[in-house]
């Protein structure tokens, strides 16, 4: 972004000497807006509308299929329905807490959109940091989180921003550690140099680099459900269990804050899991013009990001909810030392191979390839079980 | 190594589990969901699927009324309000209310069991809502019709024969339950057909031209041999078929001797009060049906 503005000053678009500092402000800003309008914020809103049917279809039901075409303007109904909600605050609530405590979370969703790599040029900033960038500031989701149960003055929203703290605090540690495998193989922590160092065949992916970064990934991804407070860890939002946990004297459209923040977190979360294991944006080069390329690994990097987005939402239709003692097990029984496992066997796997080690690429591809191929076996075995009628069509 | 084997027994127990959970949700996203879009996306109207017994919303079918109140005394919680008035000369009967309130019926179907020609009868319609107290009242009378009478053979007018014959099998279907007689698919289908299409919507006059008194009328009566009429068969001394397809002529009465009973006794719009006419009404619809 920097770099664009740059060629745009050079080329005299801003006038003869402008100051510089000032046109990256005002150019960025605009850049940044226009990512949150037209990316982020319709992606949290129309993510609601695809979970619900996608949800609906796993229960063998049809989910909302009448406001709008296949019910495509759900979300728009629910969002006004909430913004003509009474905005209630609870008398004894620690009124000014109370109300910036959406704010920090949105915040926590709002900023990882500058490192976003959309594509080779479409990055808003390419910090030399970028990944450590996302980690830190997805954490600050706690701070929004403690400070809704706190100021609620509610004794179960108390509980369950506490239980949303610790869980997500705890979910940090296996998600940060399985970042480092990674910068171990590329050495460096920005967002475009770490997806540049991959190819667009998926032997290049860093997922199928060694069976360490595999379990790495697996370990990321399900990090990153909980730190979402996504099904199977969403024990804070559980509806039969604290009404809605930290959120629960929240209303209209303070409520909806925390939620667009959990929707668009997913998008998030899925495009770090892209950008670190599964190659980004990169796209075969069938073109020289710059254009067309970016338009196909813009492309290419939103597909992938859906696409972890689609598998996270059909977990959440499979998985019960764990309990608050095995989620936390979970993480530090298992999590934690596998995490460390991968990074050590990792950097023993560099030490070893600096350049990376393509056969074991292609044994860990064939060997993804075949559980993918089991996968479709089962479903196969499934669908024959159940002797119903298929319907192919994502829509009725 | 008890824990270590635990341990790793369980990450794999998690694994396998989590990936056949998957694939079963996964043969889910290419089956036909179960839901039925009722009322308005679904292959079939739901009423054309009931049985031909279906106690849904009553139905009157006028043109073989007899007007013998057998109904009316026969429901237990009053909700049909009748006024018929006995022409002593002719030997007609002239009804001139027949108010059911589905409000308050019950669907059990006591009163079709005692009509003698099936007339009022439950149809398949349950689709009655709707969003006033006064249209839940059917009224099937617009002008005062002349009661049928049925014949010594069978009925000539084929209209009418018809419908007396899905209202003999209705009656029949009571009195022997689960006699399932055949040919139930060709009357039951016009019957389905036919209260179906009588009352889609809240009738507050009635939905179909009454059958309109035809004055001096006579057609040859049939023969002996008339299909079973179980009840009141009244022996009249002349024989008069009312005429289906005459047009309704308002207030044609020519035929009835009293003549306060055509002026009197219209169609009211009041709630379940019997029409208070000047001419003698019958004593037996007396004031037991107030509310």
């Amino acid at each position: 972004m920097q770099t664009w503005l740059d060629n745009l000053i050079a080329r005299g678009a801003f006038g003869h000497n402008p100051p510089r500092e000032l046109v990256y402000a005002i150019g960025i800003a605009v850049a940044c807006a226009i990512v949150l309008f037209a990316v982020a914020v319709p992606f949290a809103s129309v993510v609601t509308w695809v979970e619900r049917r996608v949800w609906a279809r796993i229960q063998s039901r049809i989910g909302p299929n009448r406001v709008g075409p296949n019910g495509f303007l759900q979300w728009l109904a629910d969002g006004i329905k909430h913004v003509c909600k009474e905005d209630v605050i609870p008398a004894e609530a620690d009124a000014r807490l109370f109300k910036l405590a959406p704010y920090l979370v949105v915040l926590a969703f709002i900023l990882p959109w500058a490192v976003m790599p959309f594509s080779s040029a479409l990055i808003l900033a390419d910090l030399n940091i970028g990944i450590l960038y996302m980690t830190a500031i997805t954490a600050l989701t706690v701070v929004g989180v403690l400070m809704a149960g706190w100021a609620s003055n509610n004794k179960w929203s108390l509980i369950g921003g506490i239980r949303s703290a610790a869980q997500i605090i705890s979910y940090e540690i296996p998600a940060g550690l399985s970042v480092f495998p990674v910068v171990l193989i590329t050495g460096t922590l920005s967002m475009q140099g770490i997806i540049r160092a991959q190819g667009w065949l998926p032997n290049q992916w860093f997922i199928f680099a060694n069976p360490f970064c595999f379990a790495a990934a697996v370990i990321l991804f399900v990090s990153s459900l909980a730190e979402n407070n996504r099904t199977p860890f969403d024990l804070p939002e559980a509806e039969s269990e604290l009404v809605a946990g930290f959120a629960t004297e929240y209303s209209s459209m303070r409520y909806l804050f925390f939620f667009m923040a959990e929707w668009g977190n997913m998008f998030i979360a899925a495009a770090i899991i892209v950008t670190l294991f599964l190659g980004g944006w990169q796209f075969p080069r069938v073109s020289g013009s710059a254009v067309v390329m970016n338009a196909l690994e813009f492309v290419t990097f939103n597909l992938k990001v859906l696409f972890l987005v689609f598998v996270s939402m059909w977990i959440r239709g499979t998985l019960p909810r764990v309990r608050i003692d095995q989620m936390m097990s979970l993480c530090w029984k298992y999590f934690v030392p596998i995490s460390f496992i991968d990074l050590i066997g990792t950097a023993v796997w560099v030490a070893i191979w600096p350049d990376g080690n393509p056969i074991a690429a292609w044994m860990m591809l064939a060997l993804g390839v075949a559980v993918a191929g089991l996968f479709v076996w089962r479903v196969v075995y499934f669908t024959k079980r159940s002797r119903m009628e298929l319907y192919f069509h994502p829509t009725i | 190594m008890g824990a270590a084997g635990t341990y790793f027994r369980h990450i794999r127990e998690a694994v396998v589990t989590i990936f056949d959970g998957m694939a079963v949700t996964a043969s889910h996203f290419i089956r036909k969901p179960y839901t039925i879009q009722y009322p308005d996306r679904i292959p079939v109207r739901v009423q054309d699927t009931l049985p031909f017994r279906y106690r849904g919303i009553l139905d009157v079918d006028l043109e073989i009324c007899t007007g013998c109140l057998a109904c009316d005394r026969a429901c237990p919680i009053d909700c049909i309000a009748m006024a018929i008035e006995k022409n002593a000369q002719t030997r007609e009967i002239l009804i001139s209310q027949f108010d059911i309130d589905i409000a308050k019926c019950m669907y059990c179907g006591l009163c079709s069991e005692p009509c003698p020609t099936g007339a009022i009868h439950h149809t398949t319609e349950f689709e009655g809502a709707d969003y006033s107290l006064e249209s839940l009242i059917r009224r099937f009378i617009a002008e005062p019709v002349i009661a049928y009478k049925p014949k010594k053979g069978p009925e000539p007018d084929p209209d009418v024969a018809k419908l007396l014959e899905r209202g003999m099998k209705y009656v029949d279907e009571w009195a022997q339950p689960g006699s399932d007689k055949p040919a139930a698919s060709a009357p039951g289908s016009a019957a389905g057909a036919k209260p179906a299409a009588a009352k889609p919507t809240p009738a507050a006059a009635a939905p179909r031209p009454a059958p309109t008194p035809a004055p001096g009328l006579t057609a040859p009566a049939g023969a002996t041999g008339q299909p079973a009429a179980p009840a009141a068969a009244p022996k009249p001394a002349v024989l008069r078929p009312p005429a289906l397809k005459t047009p309704a002529t308002p207030a044609s009465t020519v035929g009835l001797g009293a003549p306060a009973a055509a002026s009197s006794a219209p169609a009211t719009p009041a709630k379940e009060e019997p029409a208070a006419s000047s001419t003698a009404p019958p004593s037996d619809d007396g004031g037991d049906k107030q509310g």
